[in-house]
């Protein structure tokens, strides 16, 4: 089967939205080479368990290709079709499985150095001109250190840069419902669903359940326990490699991974149970949970307003003791989990400005308990310092 | 992560060389020609050695010598870079992952096997050609490496060179089996030396008796160490790296090889997603080399007739690539992951000199094939002209 023969029929075994999509843009997918067709299918397949804002981003790049004229789209295709997939790969059921058809391309792509080429290729076929999600405004705070100690005076190097460096920033007891109330009031929730993400390396703090798509590392315990409790086994078994391990835990459905116990919502099974199966060193640090959930949350979701807290990962300790759940003892590290979350609240960033354009976005990042702290935003002077004492309402009108 | 990424935006493009230019004003090379050392030149040059140690893992610019990462490289920076040539531009145009990598960087060839599946390198490897070349015995060439995963990296499939390949020590494995021997129940004490690689997982250390029975021959035979005495002296080491570097001083004081290949790789954390494991894996590495050439210079057999190249096997991914997710991991291909550095120090090797031409991680075989003077004729690479006076 290549690309130019798919029908409806070829469709059938897909969730009702994702059929749905496929036969309604099948014309483009006829066109496209075997290289690349699978990729399209591979978001198509789930469509089904896709936030609104990626069904829409994803529709809008399959619009955008439908638009061009015939020989654009023919030359940004061009690089693909002289990609000659082996049969042993082309044999694939890439339709029904597209993910397992993309992996072994991949690898072949690596090893006949054509990977580089392809990348390129991709970016020139997904670089669709800004939509009108751009233009809503975006409100991050990032919540670094809880429980560090130690002073860290190199702390937010790497954000310094692009905003106004406070050292006085008054964090009190009510900080905690205050954060949430002046995100509430400097960007208007809008009605739609997925827009406010409140995402915790440990137990969240008070806040709105009915309004906040919330990410708790501590109440996803039962997701992260029935992971780790495979790769265990996986491992234990030595059945395998490390891809073929990442295969069998990208099979998993919520049901399996135990989503179905900590959200009643299908979307949000899905999201977490690919957070954890998807995600490198989700399963044994909370710190990197938190950092991927909070790419894919503005990558997958493109929320209007986020609420990132970091809290203490756990020790390093060898792979044997950290997958075994059962007996590994966590003692927390809050002064390494600090410089973790440093890097991560920069990334919070580079992964907004992926999905909004700089005049929109504020992000705040604020080592807890402490008065240091910068604010990104249009009105914050980049590269600047502030020493005043400033409380939060007054920072944030200031320079938010 | 997939070639196909439908992240849509590239934030913004990352330029790599904005480089040192060292803090220890090292100058380019093509303005140095008077620097020439010294004993490999010399009329009565002494037999040749050459230690080889590879980031495996893989570090940054931003980690290592790029202007924020120089916090974390004092030894390189102060020590050993002020002594040897250093290269700003090594590219690897082959497949980031780490046993593949390290085998094209011992082949001089990009090898294309599957990354995850241990095997012996198709390609002959550089302790073979060493061997076959210049007849020397096994016990001459050895690598330390870290994990299963690299247990055949000492030896290739290529018809015509059976047999002539280098032993490998797996010093965690090493390790395990000794302490399985004497101490079953101590294990935790020792288990910030057990670390593993974690891409690699299913390579954890883990033993069969047969594995074991291997490693206490090695540990008897090879590095003639008691496994009290072994066990003893490692309990004061603080990582896995410092264990592999432990391991390099005795090889080199009881067997005295002339060519070691080291592949440190506890940085690999960072596919944990621990930025400070990852930095602080570096920090160790960078404080390792410099112990290491140390040692180099204490050896009556290695001083001044040894030369040391250390070099990542690759980068990581760049921040901005929308690809990737940074430091994490190597898997997008982009620039900042196929391009790291080398330094080359040793008779021969001009002191305190750049080099910010391009070279490739596969030219150092033929590179060490001419300082030797046995022949590599299989590699892909190029001699590197700076390195072979």
């Amino acid at each position: 089967m290549i690309p130019d023969q798919l029908t409806a029929a070829s469709f059938s075994g897909y969730p009702p939205l994702a059929r749905q999509f496929a036969v309604q843009h099948l014309s483009l997918l006829r066109q496209l080479p075997l290289s690349v067709a699978p990729a399209f299918l591979r978001e198509i397949i789930v469509l089904d368990y896709r936030f609104p804002a990626e069904r829409r981003t994803f529709e809008r790049q399959c619009t955008w290709l439908e638009s061009l004229p015939p020989e654009q789209r023919a030359k940004l295709l061009a690089p693909f079709q002289q990609i000659r997939v082996p049969e042993k790969i082309a044999s694939r059921d890439w339709i029904g499985s597209p993910q397992p058809f993309l992996q072994d391309l991949t690898a072949y792509l690596w090893s006949s150095s054509q990977i580089d080429a392809y990348r390129s290729a991709a970016q020139d076929l997904l670089a669709v001109p800004p939509d009108e999600a751009l233009q809503k405004n975006r409100f991050a705070i990032v919540i670094v250190g809880k429980d560090a100690r130690a002073p860290s005076p190199q702390l937010f190097r790497k954000l310094a840069p692009h905003g106004i460096t406070l050292h006085n920033l008054q964090w009190t007891a009510n900080t905690p419902q205050q954060l949430q109330q002046s995100m509430q009031q400097h960007v208007a929730s809008s009605a739609d669903a997925y827009s406010r993400w409140y995402i915790d390396g440990a137990d969240p703090w008070p806040h709105d359940a009915s309004s906040v798509s919330l990410l708790s590392y501590t109440r996803l315990r039962p997701v992260r326990d029935n992971v780790l409790e495979r790769m265990n086994r996986y491992t234990h078994e030595g059945s395998g490699n490390a891809e073929a391990m990442r295969s069998m835990l990208m099979a998993l459905t919520p049901a399996e991974s135990n989503a179905d116990a900590v959200s009643s919502d299908p979307l949000m099974q899905h999201f977490i149970t690919t957070l954890f199966v998807e995600g490198s060193g989700t399963q044994i640090y909370s710190t990197s949970f938190v950092q991927w959930a909070a790419r894919e949350t503005l990558h997958r979701a493109q929320p209007e307003q986020l609420l990132v807290r970091f809290a203490p990962r756990q020790r390093q300790r060898t792979l044997n003791q950290l997958f075994d759940a059962a007996t590994n003892v966590e003692v927390p590290d809050p002064e390494g989990s600090l410089r973790d979350a440093d890097i991560s609240a920069y990334y919070i960033l580079l992964d907004m400005l992926r999905i909004a354009d700089p005049a929109r976005i504020t992000l705040l990042a604020w080592r807890e308990e402490h008065g240091h702290a910068v604010i990104v935003s249009p009105r914050a002077p980049a590269g600047h310092v502030d020493d005043a004492s400033l409380d939060l309402s007054a920072a944030l009108a200031k320079y938010a | 992560m997939d070639a196909f990424d439908h992240r849509c935006c590239e934030l913004r493009s990352v330029t790599r060389r904005e480089f040192l230019r060292l803090a220890s004003g090292t100058v380019a090379a093509g303005s140095v020609s008077t620097l020439v050392p010294s004993a490999f030149a010399a009329a009565t040059r002494p037999k040749p050695r050459t230690v080889f140690v590879t980031f495996g893992g893989g570090a940054r610019d931003e980690e290592t010598f790029a202007s924020e990462g120089q916090q974390n490289i004092p030894r390189l920076l102060t020590d050993l870079i002020p002594q040897g040539t250093f290269f700003t531009q090594v590219v690897n145009r082959g497949i980031l992952g780490h046993y593949v990598a390290t085998a094209g960087i011992v082949t001089g060839c990009y090898e294309t096997f599957d990354n995850f599946i241990a095997q012996p390198t198709g390609n002959p490897t550089v302790f073979e050609y060493f061997r076959r070349g210049l007849g020397r015995p096994m016990d001459d060439t050895w690598v330390i490496a870290p994990s299963n995963g690299f247990q055949q990296i000492g030896f290739s499939r290529h018809r015509g060179y059976e047999g002539q390949g280098a032993g490998v020590i797996l010093p965690k494995q090493l390790l395990a089996a000794a302490l399985s021997k004497n101490h079953p129940q101590s294990l935790v004490d020792y288990e910030h030396l057990l670390q593993d690689n974690y891409e690699m997982p299913v390579y954890r250390p883990s033993l069969s008796e047969n594995d074991g029975e291997l490693h206490l021959e090695q540990l008897a035979s090879t590095l003639r160490f008691s496994v009290e005495d072994f066990t003893r002296d490692a309990r004061a080491l603080d990582s896995a790296d410092a264990l592999s570097l432990s391991i390099a001083r005795r090889l080199m004081a009881q067997v005295s090889p002339s060519l070691l290949l080291i592949t440190l790789h506890d940085m690999d954390v960072a596919h944990a997603g621990a930025f400070s494991l990852y930095v602080d894996a570096i920090q160790r590495a960078d404080r390792i080399c410099g112990d290491l050439w140390a040692a180099i210079q204490s050896f009556p057999e290695y001083k001044d007739r040894t030369a040391l190249f250390i070099m990542p096997d690759f980068g990581r991914d760049a921040d901005g690539d929308p690809g990737g997710n940074g430091f994490q991991h190597h898997r997008t291909g982009g620039a900042m992951a196929r391009t790291t550095w080398m330094l080359a120090l040793g008779p021969g090797i001009r002191q305190n000199v750049t080099v910010d031409r391009a070279i490739q991680p596969i030219d150092l075989v033929p590179t060490i094939g001419k300082r030797h003077g046995f022949e590599t004729p299989y590699v892909q690479g190029k001699p590197i002209p700076e390195l072979i006076g």
